[in-house]
């Protein structure tokens, strides 16, 4: 005899409330978070890493990169003014996962790690049993963070998953033994460095060397798309992958899909390599003060590579088309909260490249925020700035669940959260620094209302201990006029809400 | 041993091992199979010069491995406790072991295959200087090999490989021929069997640990 579950018979018996709080959403109508009881939906996160939302023509990118974002933002709610809160992988995905800000989950450092007794503190645990919980990151800095919440995660992919050449790291020795993979990945089999082991390590990178020449990829005559790991891959292959892990998915699940592109290296598919070469060059911002002088770009490097990453990125846009429509056609949409957004974004500008840099603009800290909800069928945009803390919180609203009292985040504007213009918003970037002692050298930047207060906190390069510039967002988006000494009151009130929040946080270390 | 196998090739153990006694093998076919034997034994490095070889390749690929451990301890030092960072050893030394035995057998097959004259009589001092412009080379080829582009297509030029290898080539054969680089790689790969004492001990606890932390 079958037997049903009390479980099984919530699902079953609550469709019908379900679908009503479904119908309410895709009506467009004020969203509020479902009954508990009510049917839960799948949730899919999409995080695209790298992926700035400066260089994106849904948020009005000169260049035509991302046709079907905008296509996608038709049914879908759009934060417009949405921010990492770091700068790179480590601390702005960290946030994703447990709503809390850098300076609290403490994986500021690359390849760091959350704070032991914080990493229980993270959405799959908080979700809890009542959904499948699944994660994939081809980027394995966030792997590290899936091996701490292992015990929360039914399914963890291999990194190499939808891949045409796997690594060694990547292989995997022995899910959830993450120190094997560290000592593969870090010393061993280290990429961009010699490796540590001499024999093994560099057979490995002949085998690789060997697979990749030996594929036949016409779609990249010259070069192949690939993870620092380096894990080889094609686009079509990894959102063919996508495409068929969202089909595959037991309802309830949350799937986190980290993927690596638009990453560098910026390699557009055939068909997008060359798509602009417009001869358009931005107007050129001045060298910055800390940009590295042996990492400093030529403003022709820049514009050349920017035309590359937007060419990636159209490449990335056509990919999330076809899941897009795949996921329309097999109906998934209809039953799932698909989340499209970022860990951290990319620069091209002030003599800078990518991300690994102390600063904190728009181009690299601003990022996307699409979440279409079950069958919601018209674009709804929120202009107010929101945070990657926030997104931890808005999926547990959107299960039914309560926002945890450790969280930093809240529920978005426009899915059931409070509008506030005047929140704070927090970055910041402190990669040398010891995760466990006070913060000596950091940039911090925080953005309330029309505002961006950046404060370089430290740094030799100047003689004070906090370089301040302030930035009025609605009229110089593109940060060039340092209104710090314009607008002293303002000023003077986010630098003080800002000192307050580091000294808050380095008075625990005083000890 | 060696040289008592090689003294007495009619004895009736070499005969039984050899395979000799086989029924219907032919005399010459007999006599083929003792031979070949019997060369591959003489040919044989004993454990002191297999212990002088083996140092040697101990010597650089753990110091090279530890080199970029502790170039990497300062930042796990930061978010990883002591066992984690131990265990990250672990798999490390485990993992030389593994290939400084590997590159073992290279000098090895060398003294079977090649002429004794050229390799097995001179084995240490061959089998060491192998050794080291061999990992030498591993580095050049390494920091050759780094993926800074984003396809390796230019990187295994033919000049890459054929130019260091005749380089190795002609060391490995001057080493051999000059008394005094020969004595010189010999008292070195004496000196370096101090290491056998630390390095292998550390790895099989090492080993042990891995397999531990696979399976559990």
């Amino acid at each position: 005899m079958t037997s049903i579950s009390r479980r099984d018979f919530l699902k079953v018996g609550s469709s019908v409330s379900g679908a009503l709080a479904v119908s309410s959403l895709a009506a467009g109508t004020s969203l509020s978070a479902p009954d508990p009881a009510a049917s839960l939906p799948n949730i899919l996160i999409l995080v695209f890493d790298a992926m700035s939302a400066m260089n994106l023509s849904l948020y009005g990118y000169r260049r035509e990169t991302t046709p079907n974002f905008e296509r996608f933002a038709q049914r879908a709610t759009v934060f417009n003014q949405h921010y990492s809160t770091g700068n790179f992988t480590t601390p702005g995905t960290a946030s994703l996962l447990t709503g809390l800000y850098p300076w609290t989950h403490r994986a500021i450092n690359m390849s760091g790690l959350i704070a032991r007794d914080r990493a229980v503190q993270n959405l799959f645990r908080a979700i809890g049993k009542r959904y499948n919980r699944l994660a994939f990151s081809q980027n394995l800095l966030a792997n590290y963070f899936f091996d701490q919440f292992r015990r929360d995660l039914d399914e963890i992919l291999s990194p190499a998953s939808f891949s045409l050449v796997e690594s060694f790291v990547s292989i995997g020795v022995g899910a959830g033994w993450m120190d094997a993979d560290r000592a593969i990945g870090d010393v061993l089999f280290k990429e961009g460095y010699g490796t540590g082991s001499l024999v093994l390590g560099l057979a490995e990178r002949l085998r690789r060397y060997e697979s990749v020449a030996r594929r036949d990829t016409p779609d990249y005559p010259d070069a192949l798309p690939r993870t620092i790991t380096p894990v080889f891959f094609q686009l079509k292959d990894v959102f063919d992958g996508l495409i068929a892990t969202a089909g595959s998915l037991i309802p309830p699940s949350l799937a986190y899909l980290h993927i690596w592109s638009p990453h560098d290296p910026y390699v557009p598919s055939r068909q997008f390599d060359g798509a602009f070469r417009d001869g358009w060059t931005p107007e050129p911002k001045p060298s910055h003060r800390l940009v590295d002088p042996h990492r400093h770009h030529s403003v022709r490097t820049l514009n050349e590579n920017r035309r590359l990453y937007d060419e990636y990125l159209a490449d990335v846009d056509a990919g999330l088309g076809r899941l897009y429509d795949a996921l329309s056609a097999k109906g998934i949409l209809d039953s799932t909260y698909v989340i499209v957004t970022s860990d951290h974004g990319e620069m091209f500008e002030r003599g800078m490249m990518g991300h690994e840099t102390p600063l904190l603009y728009d181009p690299i800290v601003r990022v996307p925020l699409l979440i279409s909800a079950p069958g919601q069928s018209s674009r709804r945009d929120v202009d107010i700035p929101t945070s990657g803390v926030d997104l931890l919180p808005t999926v547990l609203h959107l299960t039914g669940a309560a926002t945890p009292a450790w969280c930093e985040g809240q529920i978005l504007p426009g899915l059931g959260g409070p509008e506030d213009p005047e929140r704070s918003l927090f970055m910041m970037e402190a990669k040398t620094e010891h995760p466990s002692a006070a913060l000596q050298k950091a940039s911090f930047a925080i953005r309330k209302g029309r505002y961006k207060l950046v404060d370089f906190m430290g740094y030799p390069q100047y003689r004070v201990q906090h370089r301040l510039e302030m930035y009025d967002m609605e009229t110089d988006p593109e940060e060039l006029n340092n209104i710090y000494s314009e607008t002293m009151l303002a000023a003077s009130a986010m630098k003080e809400e800002l000192l307050a929040r580091i000294d808050s946080y380095n008075a625990q270390f005083a000890e | 041993m060696r040289g008592s196998t090689a003294t007495t090739p009619n004895s009736q153990n070499d005969r039984r091992l050899s395979g000799a006694d086989v029924p219907g093998a032919s005399p010459a076919h007999r006599q083929r199979n003792n031979r070949l034997k019997l060369r591959a034994s003489s040919r044989l490095p004993g454990w002191l010069q297999l212990a002088q070889v083996y140092s040697i390749a101990v010597l650089i690929i753990y110091s090279w491995t530890i080199l970029w451990f502790f170039w990497k301890l300062p930042t796990w030092q930061i978010f990883l406790t002591t066992g984690e960072i131990l265990r990250v050893l672990a798999f490390s030394l485990a993992t030389n072991m593994v290939e400084s035995l590997v590159l073992l057998c290279i000098p090895v097959l060398l003294a079977l295959i090649l002429p004794r004259t050229w390799f097995s009589d001179v084995f240490v001092a061959r089998g060491a200087s192998l050794t080291m412009t061999g990992l030498a080379y591993l580095m050049f080829l390494g920091d050759q090999l780094k993926f800074q582009g984003a396809f390796p297509s230019t990187a295994l030029e033919p000049w890459l490989l054929a130019l260091p290898l005749g380089a190795l080539a002609l060391i490995v054969y001057l080493v051999g021929k000059i008394a005094l680089f020969r004595r010189m790689v010999e008292s070195l790969a004496d000196r370096a069997t101090i290491f056998l004492f630390v390095m292998p001990p550390l790895s099989v606890i090492s080993l042990l640990v891995v397999l531990v932390g696979l399976t559990t």
